[in-house]
């Protein structure tokens, strides 16, 4: 089978070569059939994908350890599901995973207009088989998920998946990001053919809202997902690091965040049409230059696991689709200009735009960031990173500035907004933000940082309600509605406008949850069974450490009873686990600890069994009191919720 | 032996498939929709879409009466240029 897998692989190169070559001369000859037969070759690929992907997953699962992937990520003991998801654990793998999502979405566009953008689809077909073809010869030429193993013996057992990675969030965390990643080629492939068919009207970018939307959503969960795997189970208590690679996946999403913003413009008014494209062919690039940060090993980080030696490949193609798309928006520049003028500074269209810009000056910091120790070894001879405080001093400031910017948004009008409308908008969301601001003081906060995330918080809570309770009002008073038929009414009627406020309402309650991490308290001990100690208002006792013997590991569970005044809190089991425990090489059995938390909406308490002395019975514990963490989690749903609403189809009436 | 059978199975099931359009002897393309008719049917329906979002911002206190009065005059303006160009583009008996 890992043959049937391989060969697969290479007929999908041939065939995407075939896709291509057919479609070029469809544009050239204009004759329908080489169309059909271009569009059915693109689906060959896919389907041929779809087919070595399935093939891999059936070696996985069967633990077919003559091939090299399959012997570096799964074991016998390996769970079945991990063993599924060791698909996108490995590099070659996840290439594959990559480039079958890809095939997925090429799929749909395929399907989703067989009868529209007729002027469009060959050069959209064009620009997505071609970055197929690009990750065809990556897994083909590179690094093979089917390449058997090289010594001259039987291998009766993998080397296993990498604990960390055994955990639902890590095993649905890639996917989910890898749908955003992956999912902004289309929008990409719609504007390359924008420019090339020179269709730059308002159409495509209809088709494009959905689908950017959709994407950014996915990358949103995969990033959301991401920290929460990390806050659970790398027991360091926190949930983003501003390491390369998460920053290489916060960077295109802060671009398409301000693409589907100014999307609207363009939408509404017919403006912004060169800054769009811009956004878009940016955000496209930025996937590829992430891929290509979190592939080469250009800088460190702790996803290592990645590197390799596709990277010059990757820069290479990154290089290529920037001059190319460099080329197309200056051979289309007269076209993409606008007749329209921003009217106003004080309008909703200005206030977008500055949206925008802001969101395009935190990705420039975050990208200056994550390049600086490549510039400085080029200037220097050495890496220097620039860290966290460096990310913290400009991302904190320029975030503030962004959620003052989701309040001020709704409450400024399009085209012009009156003096008369300003006072009558802002005064109160304003004098709530100010009374935030002093009771939040007077309760003793006195960090400048979380002082006005908390007003600001509440400026844009009170600005966003606000919203809400004039537009049900409205239709109490004019349909005679009941406030649940009307708010539901309000929503379902305006799904873009009302769903991008519960997303709004959701990045406040993750703000909030970042405030929170200004108060957090922690602590190191090591203890015996029966020890006592104090943490914040807590007393926390340790009162027993047994272990247990499980398929794939061994572990010792500590119990942590927390108690506050005396009256119990709850129970608290970390664990520290060996995996690999009967491997008889030590080097090979692989720790892990495996923490507990106890989550309010006040705080976290959360406990680390970070190691055992087993002659002493002596343990290490690290608890720390996080606060506010769980908002963030409840602000991630908020996101979900409200672009699923704002992504909802509106039903049309007969006629409408 | 499997494996090899199954490659070429899918080899031919997958070619068929492919070169199949090119045994016919005429392909109508479908009618595309993308046309500049479309282009303005979507701004008229953009345009209208904004009057109805100013009279629910005027009607929930957002927008003062001349913001609201300036804002819908200037989208009613454009509303009618739109129709225009359609009523020159598809005469003006075809219903829009």
């Amino acid at each position: 089978m890992p043959l049937y897998g391989a060969t697969l692989l290479n007929l999908s190169v041939g065939l995407a070569i075939l896709a291509l070559v057919v479609l070029v001369i469809y544009v050239k000859k204009g004759d329908y059939r080489l169309f059909l037969t271009g569009q059915r070759a693109a689906l060959g690929v896919s389907f041929l994908i779809l087919l070595a992907s399935v093939t891999l997953v059936a070696n996985l699962i069967k633990g077919n350890f003559d091939i090299d992937f399959v012997a570096q990520y799964t074991s016998s003991a390996t769970p079945i599901v991990y063993k599924f998801a060791a698909l996108w654990a490995g590099q070659s793998g996840s290439l594959l995973f990559w480039v079958l999502i890809l095939s997925f979405y090429t799929t749909l566009v395929i399907f989703q207009n067989r009868v529209r953008h007729q002027q469009l689809m060959p050069y959209v077909m064009i620009t997505l088989v071609a970055i197929m073809l690009f990750f065809l010869i990556l897994v083909n030429f590179v690094s093979n998920p089917f390449k058997p193993v090289e010594v001259d013996f039987v291998i009766r057992d993998g080397l296993g998946l990498n604990p960390l990675l055994q955990n639902w969030a890590m095993a649905i965390h890639p996917p989910i990001l890898y749908l955003g990643y992956v999912g902004f080629s289309v929008p990409f492939a719609f504007a390359v053919a924008a420019l090339i068919s020179r269709r730059l009207d308002a159409l495509w970018i209809r088709t494009m809202r959905r689908w950017t939307l959709f994407t950014w959503l996915a990358m949103g969960c995969g990033i959301i997902l991401g920290g929460y795997w990390a806050y659970n189970e790398l027991g360091w208590g926190g949930y983003w690091a501003w390491d390369p690679v998460e920053n290489a996946s916060f960077m295109p999403w802060l671009t398409a965040t301000a693409f589907i913003h100014s999307i609207n413009i363009q939408k509404k008014k017919n403006m912004l049409r060169i800054w769009n494209m811009v956004l878009i062919i940016a955000t496209f690039l930025l996937s590829i230059f992430g891929t290509f940060l979190t592939r080469s090993g250009v800088v460190s980080s702790v996803h290592s696991f990645t590197q390799s030696s596709i990277g010059p490949m990757l820069l290479g193609f990154f290089l290529f689709v920037l001059v190319v798309c460099i080329f197309l928006v200056l051979y289309r520049l007269k076209d993409l200009r606008s007749e329209i003028r921003m009217r106003s500074f004080l309008s909703r269209e200005s206030g977008f735009l500055f949206n925008n810009v802001v969101f395009v000056g935190l990705c420039f910091a975050v990208l200056w960031g994550t390049l600086f120790p490549i510039v400085s070894e080029a200037i220097q001879g050495t890496q220097i990173s620039v860290g966290i405080p460096f990310f913290n001093q400009i991302a904190i400031p320029i975030g503030l500035l962004l959620l003052f910017l989701t309040g001020v948004g709704p409450l400024l009008a399009w085209r012009r907004t009156s003096r008369e409308s300003l006072i009558r908008n802002f005064s109160i969301p304003f004098l709530i933000g100010v009374v935030t601001f002093l009771v939040a003081f007077v309760l003793g906060i006195r960090s400048i940082y979380p002082l006005i995330t908390l007003s600001l918080s509440f400026f844009v809570l009170c600005a966003i309600g606000l919203e809400f309770y004039r537009g049900v009002r409205v239709r109490i008073r004019k349909l005679g509605e009941n406030v649940v038929l009307a708010l539901t009414r309000i929503i379902s009627k305006n799904r873009s406008r009302y769903g991008g406020y519960i997303v709004h309402v959701g990045v406040v309650l993750m703000f909030i949850g970042f405030a929170g991490k200004a108060f957090d308290v922690d602590h190191e001990w090591t203890m015996e069974v029966g020890d006592e100690v104090k943490l914040a208002e807590y007393t926390i006792i340790l009162t027993n450490v047994r272990e247990e013997e499980r398929p794939n590991h061994h572990a010792w569970i500590a119990s942590l009873l927390i108690t506050q005044n005396e009256k119990t809190i709850t129970q608290l089991y970390p664990e520290k686990r060996i995996y690999f425990h009967r491997n008889p090489d030590p080097n090979r059995r692989q720790p892990h600890s495996e923490l507990d938390i106890y989550s309010t909406f006040k705080e976290d308490i959360y406990a680390v069994f970070g190691g055992f002395n087993t002659q002493k019975n002596l343990v290490s514990l690290k608890m720390m009191v996080n606060r506010l963490v769980r908002w963030i989690w409840v602000g991630g749903y908020l996101l979900l919720f409200g672009t699923v609403i704002a992504l909802w189809p509106i039903k049309m009436k007969r006629g409408e | 032996m499997f494996a090899m059978i199954m490659i070429v199975f899918t080899f031919f099931l997958v070619s068929s498939f492919i070169i199949q359009p090119l045994f016919q002897k005429t392909m109508t393309r479908p009618v595309d929709t993308d046309t500049l008719f479309d282009t303005l049917k979507l701004r008229k329906e953009v345009v209208y879409a904004q009057i109805k979002e100013a009279e629910l911002e005027f009607e929930m206190g957002n927008l003062s009466e001349e913001d609201f009065e300036r804002t819908r005059n200037q989208l009613k303006r454009e509303a009618s240029q739109i129709i225009a160009k359609i009523r020159k583009k598809v005469g003006n008996n075809t219903k829009i």
